[in-house]
């Protein structure tokens, strides 16, 4: 602030604080403003201008007040971290316990993550193949009880043919007991020889 | 300096620095008192930082953890709050660097609500009515900050919640001095439009 600005803030309260003259009484502490230099034109103006002291005092109050709901807010969380089951802030042991159990814990997810699959996927086709094979030896099993039965109808067929003459066809025997042991055929050429005689 | 510390991993530190460290003390050698000094301060500026509960406990843990790591490199050039509070500086940035912060920021039940904030004002016996228009200025205030750069939100909660000055503020951001104080009113002036939106401006 130029001195003839000073002059101006000094004799009248039309003009008011820059946005940078109230930072930096903001930003002062508290002590340098409560004893101003004779040379601070920015801290001065606040005695004479009402408008500009108003302001600033309402800034500061919101200011201080932010500062001390923040400090109360986490002093409070603070100590509710502190009363909490775990230890509180277990700062360096814990921080190295940690990474190591959540790694090993990491770890063993993983590999079952893998493993399970792996193993369900093993077992599936496992039985797949006994349950095939099942199924295949019971199928041949069929397929054998089916031939032998084949196998019996066709020897009795063969048997049936093999047969000269069918057995009920056969000669009934003869109830005079002669040439009962010829068969029918050479007795009727023979009578027919006699005949012929 | 306790026993279990001893045998913390050396993260991030060279054999010449664990030498130095083994071979050279430092204030951050006893290293119980240090955390038991400095770590409402360092939960205190991560968590009005960050606006998230296990975030600011978490970093916390880092910044001694780190502290611990690299105390070799402590040279009193500042103080150990201000070392202590580059250091969780750095991780507080490292932490919101990525959009999933805000993601989680956002949804998170551990987020600060502002409301917690603003009923924290300690009890003055005024009225009712005062305590609710503080109450508002806090929580006006609080989200006016929320709206600053990172820089200038930085700086402001050093400078009025930490009370630290500017100096310390330019050692601890490894900002200049002239940097410091500019990214300060900036954030004094918005702080001021929004709390006074009829402020005059003529000089």
């Amino acid at each position: 602030m130029t001195p003839l600005n000073l002059q101006l803030n000094h004799l009248t309260s039309d003009l008011h604080l820059t946005s940078d003259q109230m930072s930096d009484l903001l930003a002062c502490p508290s002590s340098v403003l409560e004893a101003p230099s004779s040379g601070d034109s920015a801290s001065a103006h606040l005695l004479v201008c009402a408008a500009c002291a108003a302001e600033f005092a309402s800034l500061r109050e919101a200011i201080s007040l932010f500062q001390e709901a923040s400090v109360a807010h986490a002093d409070r969380e603070f100590d509710r971290l502190q009363t909490l089951a775990r230890p509180a802030f277990p700062v360096l042991p814990a921080h190295r316990a940690y990474p190591q159990t959540l790694f090993w814990v990491a770890a063993s997810v993983v590999l079952i993550a893998g493993i399970l699959p792996l193993e369900m996927r093993w077992q599936r086709s496992l039985s797949t193949t006994a349950a095939a094979s099942e199924s295949s030896a019971a199928a041949a099993g069929a397929i054998a009880k089916v031939a032998e039965s084949d196998e019996a109808l066709l020897e009795d067929v063969d048997r049936e043919l093999s047969a000269s003459v069918p057995a009920p066809m056969q000669a009934l025997a003869d109830p005079t007991g002669e040439d009962s042991a010829k068969p029918p055929m050479q007795s009727a050429t023979q009578t027919e020889s006699q005949r012929k005689d | 300096m306790p026993e279990n510390v001893q045998t913390f991993p050396s993260t991030g530190l060279s054999l010449g620095a664990a030498r130095d460290a083994a071979s050279h003390a430092t204030p951050l050698d006893d290293l119980e008192s240090v955390v038991a000094l400095y770590q409402p301060r360092v939960y205190r500026f991560l968590l009005v930082t960050l606006r998230d509960r296990d975030a600011a406990e978490t970093l916390t843990q880092e910044t001694f953890l780190r502290a611990w790591t690299a105390r070799a490199s402590f040279r009193a050039d500042c103080s150990i709050a201000t070392w202590l509070i580059r250091i969780a500086l750095n991780l507080a940035r490292d932490h919101t660097r990525t959009g999933r912060f805000r993601f989680w920021k956002n949804i998170s039940a551990s987020a600060v609500d502002v409301s917690e904030v603003a009923a924290s004002i300690p009890d003055r016996q005024g009225s009712a009515e005062s305590g609710l228009i503080a109450r508002e200025q806090v929580a006006r205030i609080w989200e006016t900050v929320a709206g600053l750069s990172v820089r200038q939100r930085t700086i402001f909660l050093l400078r009025f919640v930490e009370e630290m000055d500017i100096p310390e503020i330019a050692q601890a951001t490894g900002l200049p001095m002239g940097t410091v104080k500019s990214h300060l009113y900036r954030a004094l002036a918005v702080i001021r439009a929004r709390h006074s939106p009829a402020h005059q401006e003529t000089v």
